[in-house]
């Protein structure tokens, strides 16, 4: 269909209300629950690690482009870096997407001012656009890593299969190493490379997680609800299916003419 | 001389003396045996897999330890990678799609013959103005200006991303209403021993879909045991699926290096076919 | 035990299976026969276009992918469109040379049975949607930057203008992830579209098999070999075959490294709680 039917259009309405009106309960103050994420409750401990073996860490931002996954990385690099700052420990940030460099820049120098250390740390020596090529930010990052001797290693966002070249680089350096990927063919290899790990959907709760923006606490309460929504449509769906064959009136609905 | 650095000595005599046959056979092919023939290939060809020997050479050398030899082919690399990238977002990006439209769209309007596609590639002149507005980024008094650019960006980006998850992951939804219970009616292909092992699989399906489902719910409470089981089957399902992933990635990995190993063996070595 | 002579040991022996001759047979899978299935079942008077968004990075197993789909619509006399990408500009060079070299084979001239149009932007799927409407206006030349609508360098696309005169899509590409082929072209005019990806992104792609909207898959360099023996193709030809064989080695190995290490792991362990 080259256009949504009254069902899809329904369907994208109701979704779109469900994230509105947690968004706008979050924004009145009104407190909304969150569960753990275990691998995310370690990223303290690995910061405390590096800070007590007197050495940097590092904070990938992934391979994003100016979109929610990178939003959702720079809430949790302004989190680690704010928790750094305190402990007067340097970030090292790697970049892939130039035109990101400037945005991730500014969130690592707020981080370090909202600490009260502006000016501990020279952000070009520590912010590096490396290349926005897989293979040459791979090489680069890992060979800034081993000779840096990074105590701990943030993998945060969308990657290639330099996930593991650099989980890989991490591993030799030493470095306590905390991955939290959306991409889930990279996970696999995160998950017996690092030492903690979150995937998929926990990626974009992570953002929510640290910065407990009510926009973005809104907006994934109000996604948990699409969910049911979703679980509802599978239920019915199969019920349906059961009843009336493949092509019931909801799966003409939803999948159009 | 302990045994360690003697080890090491041998292994860099070796290569060297390596090396250097390999470059006396290039230097008199008639004395070369082996099985592919030199004539074969053009003298910058050669020089080409020579080049790209050393390459990938140095940068397999990090598997032992990040040494000085890895880190010039680091830098290398990226200096390219660089290089490249920018004359190619110079000569496709810029001057293809937006000066040379747009200067053609300008000289169209000005010499009195434009039609509407030159006014709208004329149009172009304020999409190089609205890209400009990025470089704002280095200016903490006019910050402000950058962010309508990336405001834009992001919204169009998010705008049109809807039509597309809608047309490719709705479909989805409706793949997951599978029918659990085939009867003889539906399949009278089957045996009954099929028609039940293709009812499970759909269940199996269900049941696996929901789990995984729930797993990713954050906002609910998971407090009991009823309200936990559901989401730790999820995980454990989650993880046999990043076994099979980890199988397939591991599987193109190493595609990736049998590819290196050929051009080291059949472009630089010469030792083998391809076939 | 150092990783660095697992990794040793695992080198030579790729290096070792390179040189001899490793017996593999291969069984096409039920995703690889629905492709060939589909291109067997095509119209004379379709093109086929092919998406060519691959580069060296993932050479080995893309252009095996290629090549097996190029034979097969080569030998069924089919017209081949090869579109590429500016912001990928190898898969532009790899798909000209690849068809190229594979149209020696079955005398297909330039202009008259392939081409190679001029490379396309990304526009979040907005550009899909222009070619599909009209090709010609969208990218008004080919590579060589001779023109869509010169009969006489380009014969063959004056009949193709629209998506409705394309067949089947493939499209050869790293992953599928962010495609927008399903969202604006299969979605809305049910065109045929398959997908050869690299062994990685084949265990997503799966599900968009199973809900019919890619119609065939190859699913890395083992897919590849699979087209290959589905269309018979002479020893000279299968390119894929070679590091299919020796894949085999390598995953028996890496099979007998993950035992040795969990029989260890778990030893240890077990030596520890006594």
């Amino acid at each position: 269909m080259e256009h949504a039917n009254w069902a899809l259009r329904l369907f994208f309405f109701i979704v779109s209300a469900f994230v509105l009106w947690k968004i706008l309960s979050a924004k009145r103050g009104k407190e909304l629950y969150l569960r753990r994420v275990p691998g995310l409750d370690k990223v303290d401990e690995a910061v405390g690690r590096a800070t007590e073996m007197g050495r940097p860490v590092m904070f990938n931002v992934g391979w994003a482009g100016l979109g929610v996954e990178l939003f959702c990385s720079l809430a949790c690099l302004s989190h680690v870096t704010r928790k750094s700052a305190r402990v007067n420990t340097r970030v090292l940030v790697p970049v892939v997407i130039p035109l990101t460099y400037p945005i991730c820049e500014e969130f690592w120098k707020d981080a370090y001012a909202m600490e009260g250390k502006s000016g501990l740390f020279n952000a070009e020596e520590c912010v590096r656009f490396l290349s926005d090529q897989q293979p040459a930010f791979a090489s680069a990052a890992a060979g800034w890593m081993e000779r840096e001797r990074v105590g701990a290693h943030f993998i945060f966002g969308y990657y290639g299969y330099e996930s593991l070249l650099l989980a890989e680089a991490g591993q030799r350096a030493g470095a306590m190493q905390v991955a939290c990927v959306y991409s889930y063919y990279q996970v696999p290899f995160l998950i017996v490379s690092c030492d903690y790990t979150a995937f998929g959907e926990e990626f974009y709760a992570a953002g929510a997680y640290f910065g407990r923006d009510p926009v973005l606490v809104g907006s994934l309460v109000g996604q948990d609800l699409a969910k049911v929504l979703v679980f509802i449509l599978i239920i019915l769906g199969t019920i349906l299916t059961v009843a009336f064959g493949k092509f019931n009136w909801l799966y003409l609905l939803l999948y159009g003419s | 001389m302990n045994a360690r650095r003697a080890i090491l000595v041998g292994i860099l005599v070796l290569v060297a003396v390596g090396i250097a046959t390999l470059v006396l056979l290039e230097r008199f092919p008639q004395y070369d045996p082996r099985r592919v023939q030199p004539e074969s290939m053009k003298p910058l060809d050669r020089v080409g897999a020579w080049v790209g020997a050393l390459c990938v050479i140095a940068i397999f050398s990090f598997i032992y330890r990040e040494n000085p030899f890895y880190r010039t082919f680091e830098h290398i690399l990226l200096g390219v990678s660089i290089g490249f990238g920018t004359a190619l977002i110079i000569r496709q990006v810029l001057y293809e799609q937006w000066w040379e439209p747009m200067r053609l769209g300008i000289e169209a309007i000005v010499y009195g013959r434009s039609s509407p596609e030159h006014i709208w590639d004329a149009c172009l002149i304020f999409s190089g103005f609205f890209g400009l507005l990025w470089y704002f980024q280095y200016s903490k008094k006019y910050l402000w200006l950058s962010r309508i650019t990336i405001g834009v960006t992001a919204g169009a980006a998010a705008g049109l991303g809807i039509k597309r998850v809608i047309l490719q992951d709705v479909p989805q939804i409706t793949s997951t209403f599978k029918n659990i219970m085939i009867h003889p009616g539906l399949a009278p292909h089957l045996n009954e021993a099929a028609r039940w092992a293709a009812s499970a699989k759909s269940f199996l399906f269900l049941i696996i879909v929901c789990c995984v489902l729930y797993y990713f719910f954050f906002s609910f409470r998971r407090d009991t045991p009823l309200a936990k089981a559901p989401a730790d089957m999820g995980r454990f399902f989650l993880m046999i699926s990043f076994g099979a992933f980890f199988g397939n990635t591991f599987m193109t990995r190493v595609v990736i290096l049998i590819d290196r190993v050929q051009f080291l063996l059949h472009d630089w070595l010469r030792v083998i076919h391809t076939w | 035990m150092d990783r660095r002579i697992i990794y040793l040991v695992f080198f030579i022996l790729v290096v070792i299976a390179h040189l001899i001759t490793l017996p593999t047979r291969v069984t096409p899978s039920t995703v690889t026969k629905r492709l060939y299935e589909m291109v067997e079942s095509l119209p004379a008077d379709k093109a086929v276009l092919v998406d060519s968004d691959w580069g060296a990075g993932i050479k080995a197993e893309s252009e095996g992918q290629m090549r097996a789909l190029l034979h097969h619509a080569m030998r069924r006399g089919l017209k081949i469109v090869i579109l590429s990408w500016t912001h990928n500009l190898e898969g532009q060079k790899f798909g000209y040379d690849v068809t190229a070299d594979v149209a020696k084979d079955y005398g297909y001239r330039y202009g008259e049975d392939w081409c190679v149009l001029a490379p396309l932007t990304k526009a979040s799927g907005q550009e899909l949607a222009g070619l599909a409407k009209d090709i010609h206006g969208t990218l008004s030349e080919d590579t060589n930057g001779v023109p869509l609508d010169d009969a006489e360098r380009l014969p063959m696309m004056q009949h193709i203008r629209t998506i409705h005169d394309i067949g089947l899509v493939f499209q050869v590409a790293y992953g599928h992830e962010g495609t927008a082929w399903l969202g604006f072209i299969q979605g809305v005019y049910g065109t045929n579209v398959a997908t050869a990806v690299s062994a990685i992104s084949s265990s997503t792609a799966y599900s968009y098999v199973e809900s019919g909207q890619f119609c065939g898959m190859l699913a890395g360099a083992p897919g590849a070999a699979e087209y290959e023996e589905l269309l018979g193709l002479p020893k000279e030809s299968r390119f894929a075959r070679k590091p299919v064989s020796v894949l085999s080695l390598a995953i028996g190995y890496i099979l007998l490294m993950i035992v040795i290490g969990n029989a260890a792991y778990w030893g240890s362990t077990w030596g520890t709680k006594r």
